[in-house]
């Protein structure tokens, strides 16, 4: 099974997507676009590719950028977490060899009085070992059981109650000291870490657990090695010892029980020691040792040995492997979904309509060249694209002349239509498979409050929304004229079944304040839309005459980006009705 | 039980303003503002302490953040209606999503009067009747304050016709200019949400107006003060051998001007304290006259008399400055241009309001054998422009509402070549001669007892003064 996405990938499109967050939209659109027009629209001829594998074959394009714009030596978080890991998994191999290959060297020191006691080197190898190994298996049933995946795991539990209780905390004490665009930050920061963590939580989860077993096998290793080391090159007698009148019986009972794994392929005097060896290795203090046979007290290495192999080192590898598979079906599954990615697929499969003179200063087809690009073309992609960036050479210059494949997308000037003032991205025309419009263009189910329902007319609403969502409008619903907003939230439900619409957009004045009451309204409409439901606030300005659709103040724009951030859902976003 | 310090809680929509007409009713610029809305998270009482005596309390709020919810909760509430907050509270408080809301009707319960604020600047909406329908539901006496944050007027009778349903009085409070005036036509009008409170108010607001007289004088004493240290001042310096004279003059005036502009620091200093700006340092507008050096030619050009009126000045108190240079010529004249100052003066001073500060003429500077002796000042304009001064940083002050806090922007309209900025230009005769008397009475010659009648005779005028610019019935010669 081979995964598109690693961990670096999800790292990069994370850390570049914030980036954009800053960037201007306009500016994004075009860049986007340009990128998706020049070298990736050109491979995919009139199929559309998967949404996951355009967002990855961006995500190549931008790594060059990047590099291209920073110099060489700019390094992407994905790096950064490449090179960490890997000297944390070596720092863990190396770091379990001297923990175990230590202790089990200085715990088989003897020096001829005193053998070393067998029950407490099972204690310290096997026992305390088995009993981390069932405390995780106890936890991972319980989570099977319960089918509540990564919320039961002990650690999430753990880190989500500090968190948790951090947050009390803070909101009790410091963060009623700091002042309100301090607090909201924190608080949007704050729920930029949840929603992250809710959205791939496990993928990060599993790098852990990973380096934990790793650790763990290689500590193994090293008590096992020293053991051996110890055996062949020194003279260690191993008994066994208790105040209790525990027979010699019972210990080869107990012994033959521990040696089961192995016993059925191994011969018993390999296997386990036999019941004369184990009488003659026991210890009795008063006696000394002088009376033992050293056949009986050399009998029980190969037996030790077995255990820490059995019940220490196997099991662990056992669990690295299932932490690799485990990471991969992560991968497998992760999907890019987020709001700010489908804002991207937006900016690429949207076409750019321009306006502006055709004549002197015109720059129709530069404008949409992703800014860097035309230099880098000529050189070839990264080994791993696989061919189509490398056919990116030399198209840039050819770009105009040729026409494209991806037709449909194509920049296109429709006469007799009054084109707006700023370059805005208009809806793309059904292109692809049904998913993808799907997917792309789920149409909205529009609340309008009370108070704007009157100057909001559908077929302005209509217009408006594929350029600034890039969907289409389902239906439309006037609400707040209640009491109370979330009273009609049943009306919501079905309309919202009813029209088979794939998100929910509420109009909203950006200058009032996000009041708890509508916060707690939206977390409604997010279980309401289920997991792939998109929930959009539109902000409108302050009113004018004739009109409701005014552009956004900046100071309201971020108050409300950092209020629905600090609410940590993915699924919610934020867009301007119109543009600043 | 009825209350003895009457209570009002500022309440509203989340950053409508409360706090920041709360910081300028009670003088108090410690209020956190800010336009992050949720600034305020507890409600906090702002006493009004005059004389040790709390006077009147405000309470600071929470913005609502469930006005629809707790609306419905109390349309539904069957209990009784006396214990309705008190049993939101009690049912809500355990709840976060509540807080605020449980904050904001917490002094309510506990009898406070209700100040709404909404911004004048933004239209009604549903949350906003909502929020006026829980505060009639109280049942508490209330006032609407529209605080028109951004001069804006275009919803202001939107606002009017719908406080007109709920509230007992309203009143449009632009909380970042109010003035004294404003601040006690407000109080007056809190008067009338009440019968009951009528009594209470009226002793705050002679509270109130008492204790801006008292300031008022305080104010008038320290400018005397200031203007007495500034004009008396002397100094005699032995000429040394191969010390030039000019020299010496211009160090004496550099001194001089330093000595008057930290004497004025000063002044103004006690004057910000009094009026308890403590966050609002002397950020004068980049613009402001204030801004300019004493000794500037700006300063002398736009502050003080016109040339006309200076001619007028000049002829009364020609007298002392013929004298001075009479006694600069070291007696040589005998005396002949004491005889003749009058015309000399009335002629000279025209001129001398022109060459500004140049040092023998404000100073009198005189040679007396090998000593350079300056002061007492001479130049009856310096007094003028140090009184402009003064009370143009008194209006400045005093009209910088305490709820304010945009302390880099504030626009004072640019000097305008040939009309006088400062107060003094509009006085009359009555009031010119007793500063005329005041600069006199600073002379060397005049006794003691001459000074006091003097400085108590400027401080009277200047208590009416600062009064009448209160209430804003003196203004500028500009406008």
């Amino acid at each position: 099974m081979k995964t598109l996405w690693r961990i670096p990938d999800i790292l990069d499109l994370e850390y570049l997507l914030a980036q954009d967050e800053d960037t201007d939209p306009a500016e994004l659109a075009r860049r986007d676009r340009g990128i998706y027009l020049e070298f990736i629209g050109p491979q995919d001829g009139d199929s559309r590719p998967e949404p996951g594998v355009l967002l990855h074959r961006w995500l190549q394009i931008r790594r060059r950028m990047a590099k291209e714009e920073g110099g060489a030596g700019t390094i992407l978080p994905g790096r950064l977490w490449e090179e960490i890991y890997s000297l944390l998994r070596f720092l863990a191999m190396l770091a379990g060899l001297v923990a175990g290959g230590g202790l089990a060297y200085s715990f088989l020191a003897y020096s001829g009085t005193r053998p070393v006691n067998v029950a407490l080197y099972l204690g310290t190898f096997v026992v305390t070992q088995q009993c981390l190994l069932l405390l995780l298996a106890t936890l991972a049933l319980y989570r099977l059981l319960s089918g509540r995946g990564l919320r039961s795991s002990l650690l999430y539990s753990l880190l989500a109650r500090l968190v948790t209780n951090l947050l009390v905390r803070l909101r009790g004490g410091l963060l009623r000291q700091l002042d309100a665009g301090r607090r909201l930050r924190l608080l949007a920061v704050l729920g930029h870490g949840s929603a992250r963590l809710r959205s791939h939580g496990s993928l990060l989860l599993w790098p852990m657990f990973i380096l934990v077993q790793l650790f763990a096998a290689s500590f193994n290793t090293g008590v096992l090695a020293a053991t051996l080391v110890k055996v062949v090159t020194a003279d260690v007698a191993f008994g066994w010892q208790s105040t209790l009148q525990v027979s010699a019986g019972a210990v080869a009972r107990l012994v033959r029980l521990l040696a089961l794994p192995w016993s059925w392929f191994l011969p018993p005097g390999i296997s386990y020691p036999s019941l004369a060896r184990i009488e003659g290795s026991r210890m009795v203090l008063k006696d000394g040792i002088y009376h033992l046979a050293t056949t009986d007290l050399v009998s029980w290495w190969p037996f030790l040995c077995l255990a820490v192999l059995f019940y220490g080192l196997l099991p662990r590898l056992a669990l690295l492997l299932a932490g690799h598979l485990g990471l991969r079906r992560a991968l497998a599954r992760y999907r890019c979904d987020g709001p700010a990615c489908s804002r991207l697929l937006h900016r690429m499969l949207a076409p750019g309509l321009r306006t502006g003179a055709s004549g002197q200063g015109a720059q129709p087809a530069e404008s949409s060249t992703a800014p860097g690009m035309r230099r880098t073309t000529a050189g070839s992609g990264p080994p791993d694209a696989g061919g189509w960036e490398e056919r990116t050479a030399g198209l840039a210059e050819s770009r105009r002349s040729v026409p494209r494949r991806a037709a449909p997308e194509q920049e296109e000037r429709t006469p007799g239509h009054r084109p707006p003032a700023v370059p805005e991205p208009q809806p793309a025309p059904p292109a692809g498979s049904v998913e993808d419009r799907a997917r792309y263009q789920a149409s909205l189910l529009a609340l309008v409050p009370d108070e704007l329902h009157d100057q909001c007319p559908r077929e302005i609403l209509a217009e408006l929304l594929p350029a600034r969502t890039g969907a289409a409008l389902a239906g439309m619903l006037r609400i707040g004229a209640e009491d109370e907003m979330a009273g009609e939230l049943g009306l919501i439900r079905d309309l919202f079944g009813a029209e088979e619409a794939g998100g929910i957009l509420v109009l909203q004045e950006a200058w009032q304040p996000p009041i708890r009451e509508f916060l707690d309204f939206l977390a409604r409409l997010c279980d309401l839309a289920g997991r792939e439901g998109r929930i959009i606030v539109a902000l409108v300005g302050r009113p004018e005459p004739g009109t409701i659709f005014t552009p956004v103040s900046a100071l309201d724009l971020r108050i409300w980006h950092q209020s629905l951030a600090a609410l940590g859902d993915p699924r919610l976003e934020v867009v301007e009705m119109v543009a600043p | 039980m009825k209350r003895t310090v009457p209570e009002f809680a500022v309440i509203g929509h989340p950053n409508e303003g409360k706090s920041s007409v709360l910081s300028t009713l009670a003088e108090d610029d410690s209020v956190r503002i800010s336009p992050v809305p949720g600034e305020t998270t507890e409600w906090c009482a702002f006493p009004v302490v005059i004389d040790g005596r709390e006077v009147i309390r405000f309470i600071d709020t929470p913005g609502f953040q469930n006005p629809r919810r707790v609306l419905r909760w109390m349309q539904e509430y069957r209990g009784d209606e006396d214990a309705m907050l008190a049993d939101f509270i009690e049912s809500h408080r355990a709840d976060p999503a509540f807080h605020d809301d449980c904050e904001l009707l917490t002094p309510l319960r506990d009898g406070a009067g209700v100040i709404f604020v909404v911004d004048g600047s933004r239209p009604v909406r549903n949350v906003d009747r909502a929020e006026m329908e829980i505060l009639r539901l109280t049942g508490r006496p209330r006032m609407a304050i529209i605080n028109c944050k951004e001069e804006e007027t275009t919803w202001l009778d939107q606002w009017r016709s719908e406080f007109r349903k709920h509230f007992n009085a309203i009143r449009i409070f632009n909380s970042c200019r109010a003035t004294y005036g404003e601040r006690i036509a407000l109080l007056e009008s809190l008067k009338a949400i009440d019968q009951e409170l009528q009594e209470a108010l009226e002793t705050v607001i002679t509270a109130f107006r008492r204790d801006w007289a008292a300031r008022n004088a305080r104010t008038a004493a320290i400018i005397t003060a200031m203007l007495a240290d500034a004009l008396s001042y002397r100094k005699s310096v032995a000429l040394r051998e191969g010390q030039e004279e000019e020299q010496v003059r211009r160090r004496l005036h550099d001194e001089y001007v330093r000595y008057v502009e930290q004497l004025e620091q000063r002044a103004q200093r006690r004057i910000r304290s009094l009026f308890k700006h403590n966050i609002f340092d002397c950020r004068l507008p980049p613009q402001s006259i204030l801004h300019e050096n004493l000794a500037s030619a700006r300063t002398w050009q736009f502050l003080g008399l016109s040339p006309k009126q200076l001619i007028l000045a000049g002829a009364v108190g020609g007298a002392v400055i013929g004298a001075g240079v009479d006694v600069a010529a070291a007696g040589i004249t005998f005396g002949v241009f004491s005889g003749i100052g009058g015309v000399l003066g009335a002629a000279g001073t025209a001129l001398r309001g022109r060459e500004l500060l140049s040092g023998a003429r404000l100073l009198g500077m005189r040679l007396a054998r090998e000593r350079l002796q300056v002061g007492p000042v001479t130049n009856i304009q310096l007094l003028y422009i140090l009184l402009d001064r003064a009370l143009l940083f008194y209006r400045h002050i005093i009209n910088w509402a305490h709820g304010r806090r945009d302390y880099d922007r504030c626009e004072v309209p640019l000097a305008r070549a040939g009309a006088r900025h400062g107060f003094t230009t509009t006085w009359d005769r009555a009031a010119r001669r007793s500063c005329e008397r005041f600069l006199r009475a600073m002379q060397e010659e005049e006794t003691a007892e001459e000074r006091s009648r003097a400085s108590a005779e400027l401080q009277r005028l200047l208590e009416e003064v600062l009064e009448g610019i209160s209430v804003d019935r003196i203004r500028t010669g500009r406008e």
